[in-house]
């Protein structure tokens, strides 16, 4: 998991780069390292695992494809996925 | 310093109200040097000169004080800010050979009349306790406020303004007057809880200030030019758990005693964590976690979806081919670990 979450990190961290806006990386690093432990929670269900490493195959694929609009749907999914996850992970420690 | 000449006679006195006190009314305190009368030479100090010649008399001054008489510059104490009596730092002797002149010493008290009758008929210009208070839960109201302002002031200890309104609870003052229906309702509990307290209570809690300190400067360098991620993962795991609950607040002695490190690394593991939002660190009142609600969460995790988003939308069309080539190498996708390091199904 911890290896996950150096790639994922590595992943995110490389697309930050890659939109050549310095304000606009900061931004999202700093948002980034603000939920890092949120989001760690989430990646303790294996599925989610799995799950996310598709996406980022999704994502990666669209990206060099050059289809912009449709890696930015697919990256918002994904995020928005991981929030529901962790959602839902929060739901089984309230309900222990 | 806004000494004033003490005034000779209440009556006489703008600043200083008429009481039907006697003692107010006959002041005439008066410190004089009683020089020679003294035989020096031979070092007795045998008074020669009986009764010793008065060379001067000193004017005494007194703080400025109020329309109750009761002084009001320098840091009030709760007890002046809500007064039962005129209190003064001099008293006079009432009878004996030194009537009229100051006491050594000792300071003096006179009561406010409990009730406008009262105060009426002892001509009192003094509003009474009951104009002021309302009832005994008003007067403990106005106690609670005053000591949690000095508390919140720093001028009183936490524990001190717990003995302060429990003193003013337990005391008698207007217990006679019947309380009105919306004292009732607020009796038997505490109007504001002492900041200390308040801490320990998760729903009466003051609105967290979230207000991240900026990262050291050498932090600051290495956040600019890297990505976050030696950031979060230098974050002591271990504290990170251990700080984990909200209402702890934790200051850098205790967690130094509980991870066995030292002040520094603690400090600095603590600032990281607040530079990430985590926890917050209040000036001299210690480091405590922060929280965050469901809610809050769910607005940062949609910040951060349209965030990532964006960037992945340009990223598309503005990546270098070197660039590219990295995101290839940083895609965790299980083809990435063959061989040839490539992602083959791309």
């Amino acid at each position: 998991m911890n290896a996950y979450d150096g790639l994922n990190r590595d992943f995110h961290a490389a697309i930050y780069r890659g939109t050549h806006n310095t304000s606009l990386a900061t931004q999202a690093g700093q948002l980034r390292l603000r939920l890092a432990p949120y989001r760690r929670a989430q990646l303790r269900s294996d599925q989610r695992l799995k799950l996310s490493h598709g996406e980022h195959e999704a994502i990666l694929a669209q990206m060099l494809r050059g289809d912009g609009a449709e890696a930015e749907r697919t990256m918002r999914a994904h995020m928005l996925t991981a929030s529901a996850a962790l959602a839902g992970y929060f739901e089984d420690i309230a309900r222990k | 310093m806004n000494w004033y000449r003490r005034p000779n006679a209440t009556k006489a006195s703008p600043t200083f109200p008429a009481t039907r006190s006697r003692a107010t009314r006959s002041i005439t305190p008066r410190s004089s040097t009683s020089a020679p009368g003294i035989d020096y030479r031979d070092e007795t100090g045998i008074i020669t000169i009986q009764p010793p010649l008065v060379e001067q008399v000193l004017p005494t001054y007194a703080v400025r004080v109020d329309s109750d008489g009761n002084e009001y510059i320098g840091v009030r104490s709760v007890l002046l800010q809500a007064p039962l009596a005129t209190y003064t730092g001099w008293n006079i002797y009432a009878a004996g050979i030194y009537k009229g002149q100051q006491c050594a010493l000792s300071g003096s008290s006179f009561p406010f009349e409990e009730t406008k009758a009262e105060r009426i008929a002892a001509r009192d210009p003094r509003p009474s306790l009951e104009e002021r208070y309302g009832s005994h839960q008003g007067y403990v109201c106005v106690v609670t406020r005053a000591a949690n302002e000095a508390v919140g002031q720093r001028f009183l200890l936490s524990t001190a303004a717990t003995t302060l309104i429990a003193e003013a609870q337990a005391g008698n003052v207007l217990t006679d007057i019947t309380p009105t229906a919306e004292d009732q309702k607020v009796a038997g509990r505490p109007l504001l809880v002492p900041w200390r307290l308040a801490l320990r209570r998760p729903m009466a809690r003051p609105p967290l200030q979230i207000r991240p300190l900026p990262p050291p400067r050498a932090e600051r360098r290495h956040d600019a030019r890297r990505s976050p991620r030696r950031s979060a993962s230098a974050w002591p795991m271990r504290s990170r758990r251990a700080i984990s609950s909200p209402e702890r607040n934790s200051t850098n002695r205790r967690s130094r005693g509980r991870f066995g490190a030292s002040r520094t690394p603690v400090r600095e593991a603590l600032r990281e964590l607040a530079s990430a939002g985590l926890v917050n660190i209040q000036p001299r009142r210690g480091v405590r976690v922060a929280t965050l609600t469901a809610d809050h969460l769910g607005d940062l995790f949609e910040l951060m979806a349209e965030t990532e988003a964006m960037c992945a939308r340009l990223a598309t069309y503005r990546m270098t081919p070197q660039e590219r080539f990295a995101l290839q190498y940083a895609a965790p996708c299980r083809a990435r670990r063959r061989p040839h390091g490539r992602c083959e199904r791309l």
